[in-house]
């Protein structure tokens, strides 16, 4: 395979083979949804009213772990307008999970059955004539408890004396996971130098601005309506069928509008299945909505992590062998942690290539709430352990961080075991092009010569300044990540395509577009409208969308995770676009006669001998034809996509780099992020507006996630449950941002598409906690960056030196 | 017990009957069907709630339906000229990609169109300022503060939205002087009176069953938090009190604000910048902009949140308090007014009705700094005002040293007063000052910031706040006659036929 050169993200390249010349990839569309979503119209389900609806609300476990011994509910049932309460004795006794093809990882029950193991795990709902009297309901519930030990670290939940949280298990370690390949031991005998290190990251809030809400609709017949805030209704419809014992059919699941989901809405939970009993048993609708603060308190989060990392290198800076070991801290129940454990293990084996690699991941259960997928699904974790020590080994062995990168870096056509083959891999490019619009070079060295020179000089003027100097110093930091464009493993074990695409052509000349892959945001609505429109030769506005509707949308589409609905949503509408075409060729040969060696082409509202304006009809007139031709029977083709032969991870990897400029005060311990500067290899981006977006969004939660977001936790409560205490960065936080695509073409994508935007949220905290370390010579490895950990760092570097990056403690020269 | 209000909301008028504890935005979705504001927090720190009320932007999670009656309401819907054509605010929004999942949009545009009424030309920093009060998690904001720009470029006035655009820019002061519902409240509910007199009656006859209401900001939050059952029966409205509405800033009489003085109305007022720039700053550090344009001053010190941040520099001013009961009237000093965390030295039937700040002494300097740990929007974890007063020989003839957020009530440091006093303040003083007041604060360790860090930042902050009060003193003193001109000492009151200045207390 060759080199992919760097171009400027003005400069496109498609596909030469390709039948027709792109007229809509690489344009900033304005989203589809935009206008209704500007004037306020746009309907999320809590907007969404039935004449004669009911409010949920739920009853939290004040305990971390406890046995159910009574529950007792006759008060709250004779409170006046108190319409049902459901518990676990009343609901079928089925366990659930995503991970289906692994049915011992099924953990939960809609409610607690007969214990509780984190606070605020659902023990029972009351449904009322309104939200006041269902929370007077809920005082009423009384509760006997019976207390027993908790465990809140996973070093003491692997302990052989921790209580367990779920008996049927020998141990709190719910998913175990191992990758091996060439010989890491001998490769870190054969070392010049091994990093050996641990480093502690953080649980954060995925924090999407709409809180969860569902809205049920139960019909005598026997045929469950909901309405949910969720990213995967496919997914949705199956576990409500199996929870509350019906057959998948007889439940619709419709995604309204989505306030961001991020990974925080993928798994059916107790309100959705709540809603939906309740409507049954009340005949009326029934809806739940959350709180910001059960949002904060008892919602899934991003897996803490425990990571012992061995990485062993040559003199030169070559990789030779990384021995990785991840304990991630679970919460209470599996949710997506599995997931998480699988890709912690892919992702430390990405960007370089590691001749030999080890992983072994656990994932261990605690009494606090579940950790489960959020955006970047194991990356930010894992990626910030091997951008922290590609890092320090750059310090140690006297390299530019970049050098080094470039140096090990993985290419077009690498083989990962186990992993992946990378098909296309702009990752070097993206390397050199961030070092240049940063000024990286030059940067580095002048910031760095003038700590050394001591000069964290007074930069403010003035009389104040004289009296109380500011000491503040900078720093640059680089980081990179890799990413995937859907995950391959059939965990959810679906009996369908991946993806699933109906495209339904009019004679008015519009295109109706029915997709059940679900939009929460990220725009993917927006793009599989450009995707068809483009390869129909029409124009956006000729599309008309339907998605997230069960009942309405093809079976089926796994939904909105992993970066996987523009490379496989994308794949099926093209599908079924060209199946429409082929029967658009069909009439337009007949119709003039044409020689079957003629190029044909759907271009500018037209279906035509390419090139050949004249030999051609107006789309909606072949439509007509086709239609005529099989006497009345309308045009509608089915795509799909299901990724085969690309390994068990993904079909396609993202690249690219970061660099962060950070101003620090050594006197407050504060960081402010300059600016930062990005380099990343998406594919072709199919509408870069949107890709920016999406960055934009990553560098925000990235910054959120270094610097200001964090989870106080005291014996498995939360005790920072509002947007006053959980922080996440206002406009006044975001730094300015400068960034350049490295436009690859990945064959397997949608007109060269691959993922763009969840991978990015990874290579800011390593970047800035470089900067941090290259500003004052503290190194972060236990996320996140507080002025505290900085100013206690700076107090142990005042005693006793630099200890993070020397030996013993830090790496081992050998 | 349920209370017939009359709202008007994009123009149309509304008449709902509400329970006293609705918030407008529950009445504004459920009552009135107007979902476009979204409710992201409930807490009034997300901003997806944002509304206009005369003008201003609020949070109307944290606005009772009651308090809004008689009062111009703007929602997302009324900014729309028709069904097929957008404001120019909101096609900016779509065409520059500002728009993800949504949620937060509505409240984003809401707060834009009030910053461009206000200002046709805002600079990036003041864009972000603007938006500052609205969360979003999508987009990193870099694209929506974009779209302002573009929207600020349009043509056509920002302001010409179906609502009326008349009432925007009211200024600070009591609301409307009539209609609505004053009712004498014989099983409870929602009254404003027209006079203090009437409030402390009001305060009296509820025998501790009644609640006032100021800007709102800090009361809805404990009214949720409160069982249905423990809530009040009565609450009490000071908006349309005349006397309230008050902010008074002069270089002879000094600096008076009213209950009803918002924050916003301090921080943004040009002579209190000129004359006490460090109280306007304090008052624009706190909450959000929306937050700022709710809360009130006094509020903020009835409160008595150790680290509100509006206290330490009133204390170092030496601020009086206003008092009235059922028995009259009286005044203390504020650092008589502090008895704990939440805990303030006012009887069960009296209401602070202003407090006063002496004229700035020739030669003085005051300076606030605060710190919390995360971002810029925060509560402070730390703040310190020092004010200082020069002598002829530029040594230092007094000063004040105030802590917030590291002890119960906000603490003056009379031993670090001492050893500044006398002397010839230079760097090396300062660093021993700072040192004294890091013993004398007694914090605590919160999620906000634990009791090392807390002490380490009195440190530092002492040493900012004094060299900056030090350096204003040292420059020219503030002047009327300063280029800022006349305005910067004028008064304001909204009320036309309450000249500023009247009524005020002996």
């Amino acid at each position: 395979m060759t080199r992919i050169e760097p171009r400027d993200v003005i400069s496109r390249r498609y596909d030469a083979g390709a039948a027709t010349e792109p007229t809509l990839i690489g344009r900033d569309l304005p989203r589809v949804d935009g206008p209704d979503k500007a004037a306020g119209a746009a309907l999320y389900t809590d907007d969404l009213r039935l004449p004669g609806m009911l409010h949920g609300r739920l009853l939290r476990s004040p305990h971390a772990h406890a046995r159910i011994v009574n529950i007792d509910t006759s008060r709250a049932a004779a409170l006046n307008g108190v319409r049902c309460i459901i518990t676990g004795r009343d609901i079928p006794l089925v366990r659930f999970g995503n991970w289906r093809l692994m049915p011992d990882t099924q953990d939960q029950h809609a409610l607690c059955i007969d214990k509780v193991r984190y606070i605020g795990d659902e023990v029972a709902a009351v449904v009322a004539i309104d939200v006041d009297t269902a929370e007077e309901a809920l005082s009423l519930i009384k509760v006997e408890y019976e207390s027993l030990d908790a465990v809140f670290e996973v070093l003491s939940s692997l302990s052989p004396e921790a209580p367990l949280l779920h008996e049927e298990l020998s141990d709190n370690v719910s998913v175990n996971r191992r990758i091996e390949y060439g010989d890491p031991e001998q490769g870190l005998a054969e070392s010049d130098l091994i990093l050996d290190n641990t480093f502690t990251v953080h649980a954060v809030s995925a924090a999407y601005l709409e809180p969860c809400s569902a809205l049920a609709r139960y019909e005598p017949g026997g045929r469950f309506t909901v309405w949910s805030s969720t990213q995967v209704p496919y997914i949705l419809q199956c576990m409500l069928a199996a929870t509350l014992g019906v057959r998948e059919n007889d439940v619709r699941v419709i995604k309204p509008a989505v306030g961001g989901g991020f990974g925080g809405k993928m798994e059916l939970r107790a309100w959705e299945f709540c809603a939906a009993f309740a409507a049954r048993e009340t005949g009326r609708p029934v809806k739940f909505t959350l709180s910001r603060e059960e949002e904060l308190a008892y919602g899934r989060r991003r897996h803490p992590m425990t990571i012992h990392s061995r990485v062993g290198f040559r003199k030169d800076g070559t990789l030779v062998a990384k021995d990785l070991e991840i304990l991630l801290d679970g919460g209470a129940y599996n949710a997506m942690g599995p997931t998480a454990t699988f890709l912690s293990g892919n992702f430390g084996a990405m960007l370089y290539r590691y001749p030999s690699y080890r992983y072994w991941g656990r994932h261990v259960y605690t009494n606090k709430p579940p950790a489960s997928a959020m955006r970047g699904f194991g990356a930010p974790q894992s990626l910030f352990v091997s951008e922290s020590q590609m890092n320090m080994a750059a310090k140690q062995l006297g390299i530019d961080p970049i050098e080094i990168r470039i140096k090990n870096a993985m290419r077009t056509g690498d083989v990962i075991p186990d992993v992946a083959t990378i098909s296309s891999c702009g990752f070097i490019e993206s390397l050199e092009k961030a070092a240049e619009i940063s000024g990286w070079h030059e940067k580095r060295r002048a910031f760095r010569d003038k700590l050394a020179a001591g000069s964290a000089a007074p930069t403010a003027s003035g009389a104040a300044a004289a009296l109380a100097p500011r000491r503040l110093v900078r720093g640059l930091g680089v980081g990179c990540y890799s990413f995937i464009s859907g995950g391959v493993f059939n965990w959810f074990n679906t009996q369908y395509p991946f993806s699933a695409a109906e495209v339904r052509a009019f004679s008015d000349g519009t295109v109706h577009l029915l997709t059940m892959a679900a939009d929460i945001g990220q725009g993917s609505d927006s793009v599989l409208v450009q995707i068809l429109a483009e390869e129909l030769g029409l124009d956006p506005g000729d599309i008309r969308l339907t998605a997230g509707d069960t009942a309405m949308t093809p079976q089926a589409d796994l939904g909105t995770w992993g970066s996987r609905v523009t490379l496989m949503a994308g794949n099926a509408v093209l599908d079924a676009a060209r199946k429409i075409k082929e029967d658009l060729f069909g009439a337009l040969s007949a119709r003039f006669g044409l020689n079957v060696i003629y190029d044909l082409e759907c271009r500018d509202g037209r279906v035509q001998v390419k090139g050949r304006p004249d030999r051609g009809l107006a789309f909606g007139e072949a439509v007509a034809m086709v239609q005529k031709s099989r006497r009345g029977e309308p045009l509608i083709a089915h795509g799909y996509y299901t990724p085969r032969g690309k390994g068990l991870v993904t079909p396609a990897f993202s690249f690219g780099t970061q660099v962060a400029e950070v101003e620090v005060d050594l006197d407050t311990g504060q960081v402010q992020v300059q600016k930062m500067w990005t380099a990343h290899d998406c594919g072709v981006p199919l509408n870069p507006m949107g890709v920016e977006g999406q960055l934009e969004g990553s560098i925000h939660m990235g910054l959120g996630y270094a610097l200001y977001e964090q989870f106080a936790m005291e014996d498995g409560r939360t005790l920072n449950t509002t947007f006053l205490d959980y922080k996440i960065p206002t406009a006044l936080d975001m730094p300015t941002g400068e960034s350049v695509t490295i436009e690859t073409y990945e064959p397997e994508g949608p007109f060269g598409a691959k993922e763009a935007g969840e991978g990015l949220v990874s290579p800011t905290a390593p970047a800035i906690a470089e900067a941090v370390y290259h500003a004052t010579e503290y190194r972060c490895m236990d996320l996140p960056i507080t002025p505290e950990k900085i100013l206690a760092g700076l107090d142990e570097i005042t005693s006793h030196g630099d200890t993070t990056n020397h030996p013993p403690t830090g790496g081992n020269l050998t | 017990m349920k209370q017939a209000i009359s709202l008007r909301v994009n123009s149309d008028e509304h008449v709902v009957s509400v329970d006293l504890d609705r918030t407008l935005v529950s009445v504004l979705r459920e009552d009135l069907g107007l979902t476009g504001t979204k409710v992201g927090c409930g807490g009034g720190d997300c901003g997806a709630c944002t509304v206009l009320i005369d003008g201003r932007t609020v949070t109307s999670c944290l606005v009772l339906a009651v308090e809004a009656e008689g009062r111009e309401i703007m929602t997302v819907e009324g900014l729309a000229r028709s069904g097929t054509e957008l404001h120019p605010i909101q096609q900016a929004f779509v065409e520059k990609g500002a728009i993800q999942c949504g949620f937060c949009t509505p409240g984003m545009e809401m707060s834009a169109y009030s910053l461009l009424s206000r200002d046709r030309r805002p600079t990036e920093a003041e864009i972000r300022m603007g938006l500052s009060g609205n969360l979003c998690r999508c987009t990193g904001y870099n694209k929506i503060v974009e779209a302002v720009e573009v929207a600020a470029m349009t043509r056509g006035e920002p302001a010409g939205a179906s609502a009326s655009a008349g009432s925007l820019l009211s200024g600070a002061g009591a609301e409307d002087h009539e209609g609505g519902p004053v009712s004498p409240l014989a099983g409870g509910g929602y009254t404003a009176p027209a006079t203090v007199e009437e409030v402390c009656r009001l305060l009296a006859d509820a025998n501790g069953n009644a609640v006032l209401i100021a800007g709102g900001t800090d009361l809805i939050p404990k009214l949720k938090a409160a069982a249905p059952q423990a809530r009040p029966t009565v609450i009490i409205g000071l908006r349309r009190i005349p006397e309230l509405a008050e902010l008074v800033c002069d270089i002879t009489t000094g600096l008076r604000i009213g209950a009803m003085v918002r924050l916003a109305d301090v921080g943004d007022h040009p002579g209190v910048r000129a004359l006490y720039p460090a109280v306007a700053e304090a008052a624009a550090t706190i909450g959000t902009p929306q937050i700022r344009n709710m809360g009130t001053v006094i509020g903020n010190l009835c409160n008595a949140a150790p680290s509100a941040d509006s206290a330490p520099v009133l204390l170092a001013l030496d601020a009086v308090v206003h008092v009235a009961g059922p028995t009259g009237r009286r005044s203390l000093r504020l650092a008589e007014f502090f008895r704990g965390p939440g805990a303030t030295s006012l009887g069960p039937a009296e209401i602070v009705t202003a407090l006063e700040v002496p004229p700035p002494a020739p030669r003085s300097g005051l300076s606030y700094q605060h710190m919390s740990q995360r971002g810029r929007v925060d509560i402070s974890a730390v703040g310190v005002a020092a004010s200082v007063i020069l002598a002829d020989d530029g040594s230092c003839k007094q000063v004040r040293i105030v802590l917030g957020g590291v002890g119960p009530t906000p603490l003056q440091v009379p031993s670090a007063e001492t050893l500044l006093e006398g002397a010839a303040l230079d760097a090396e003083v300062i660093d021993s000052a700072a040192e004294v007041a890091a013993d004398a604060a007694r914090p605590i360790s919160d999620v906000r910031a634990s009791v090392g860090y807390r002490l380490r930042m009195v440190r530092v902050l002492v040493a900012r706040a004094l060299a900056e009060a030090m350096a204003r003193a040292s420059a020219d003193g503030p002047s009327c006659s300063s280029s800022t001109g006349e305005s910067i000492c004028g008064e304001i009151s909204a009320d036309p036929d309450s000249p500023a200045g009247e009524g005020r207390q002996p």
